[in-house]
């Protein structure tokens, strides 16, 4: 069995065992009903005290045929409202980038839980759209009306 | 004539062969030092083999159990031979010791002559005593030694270390080996667990291998697929140290481990890639 699909099952069995609350995260079906382990998708609560709370975000993540060597890509859905996250959904986060902090030995868990802090802190050096990067560093007050917008659309999400 | 009458009247003093005497006890001293420290050394040897060759037997037949006794008895042996060692390491010392200074008391004696000749003549207590001079710088070492000495030389031998570890192993699988402490004789079982899982797959190993630059363990068959999409840095966390196919080595400890942590552990949980398949 390749690597790839050795590890996804046993992301996927240590998933089940053990998750952080809140959060899930499973593999699709395939067209003809299969599992299919390389397209999962996960929502990421808010954390609680934040203007994220409240809401459970929904992301999309893909391994690539060279999982673990390779990160998974990982998206929010299209036009996202984040500073660090392109109109495309693709999330800007170092841990995530193979050229960067990506090391095969991140698991899953360690992903979505770096998604979640990544929601309330965001990363002002690496802007990756203007709507929320903009009101972010310049109009704080429209930035939390918009961030409290968008957690009302994901109240029931998941 | 006066010379001759003297020459008739000489009496060889005893300390004449006192140091062709002595040039031959310390031949005879640091032959048998050589052939008792070889016969330690071979002992060790001994010990050292039968304990790897049973390990690797163990290891190569799953349903074998490895004899913690025997493992321990064999530690217990091979710290025996390395005291010995120690010992007999002491003992050349002091023999240094009682030859530098019957050396240095020789260079302080005055010439050969006849003059003088009492002083040589009484000279012959050092010779009478030369056991009795070693026996005390031997004591004397023995004395100023402490317990930590014989540690540190403990410490830095290799094979000690190797069986020492296995014999942790055997009772501790997935404990990280505590260093050997030189004034201490307790035990300390350091924080964390060592992660019987391949980074990679996060399965148990089955085949661990590892990076001889930055000892990390990895499945073998894995972390060549990771070597070969191109990827030359150490997979783990924190790691960033190259690894080439040249640099894994077969992780004969981790091995270990999983054996003994998979006869422990009869837990469904406990499932190998292969065993998956
Ligand atoms: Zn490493």
């Amino acid at each position: 069995m390749s690597l790839c699909k050795t590890r996804l099952q046993e992301e996927r069995k240590q998933w089940r065992k053990d998750h952080p609350f809140g959060f899930f995260a499973k593999p699709c079906k395939a067209p003809d009903g299969s599992l299919d382990l390389t397209q999962w998708t996960a929502g990421i609560p808010g954390k609680a005290g934040t203007l994220w709370e409240d809401a459970v975000y929904p992301i999309t993540i893909s391994f690539p045929e060279e999982y673990p060597s390779k990160p998974p890509k990982v998206k929010f859905p299209a036009n996202f409202y984040h500073p660090n996250v392109y109109p495309s959904g693709t999330i800007c986060l170092s841990i995530l980038n193979e050229e960067q902090d990506w090391r095969p030995a991140i698991t899953l868990k360690q992903i979505v839980l770096g998604i979640q802090e990544l929601l309330d802190t965001p990363n002002p050096d690496s802007p990756a759209q203007e709507p929320a990067w903009k009101a972010f560093s310049k109009d704080r007050t429209m930035y939390d009306k918009k961030v409290k917008e968008q957690a009302k659309r994901y109240v029931n999400a998941g | 004539m006066d010379s001759v009458s003297n020459i008739e009247n000489f009496v060889l003093p005893p300390n004449v062969p006192f140091q062709r005497v002595l040039t031959r006890d310390f031949e005879f001293a640091s032959s048998f030092e050589n052939k008792v420290d070889s016969d330690l050394q071979e002992l060790g040897k001994s010990i050292l083999d039968i304990t790897s060759e049973y390990v690797n037997y163990i290891l190569q037949n799953d349903h074998l159990k490895l004899d913690e006794e025997f493992i321990q008895r064999n530690l217990d042996s091979f710290e025996q031979v390395l005291r010995n060692r120690f010992a007999l390491m002491e003992f050349k010392d002091s023999l240094q010791h009682s030859k530098d200074s019957i050396r240095n008391n020789n260079m302080n004696v005055s010439e050969l002559t006849i003059e003088a000749l009492q002083e040589y003549q009484s000279s012959t207590e050092d010779l009478k005593n030369f056991d009795d001079v070693v026996i005390s710088h031997y004591e004397e070492r023995k004395l100023s030694q402490t317990s930590s000495e014989f540690k540190k030389f403990l410490k830095s031998d290799k094979n000690y270390a190797y069986i020492r570890s296995i014999s942790f192993i055997i009772k501790n699988p997935e404990d990280p080996i505590p260093e050997l402490e030189e004034d201490d004789d307790d035990v300390n079982i350091s924080g964390g667990k060592i992660s019987l899982k391949d980074p990679l797959s996060l399965n148990y190993f089955v085949d661990p291998v590892k990076s001889s630059v930055c000892n990390h363990t990895y499945e073998r068959a894995f972390i060549l697929t990771h070597l070969s999409s191109g990827h030359s840095e150490c997979p783990i966390n924190g790691c960033r140290n190259a690894v080439t196919r040249k640099n894994l080595i077969k992780d004969d400890m981790m091995c270990l481990r999983i054996q003994v942590f998979s006869k422990r552990k009869t837990k469904p949980e406990y499932e190998t890639a292969e065993r998956i398949e």
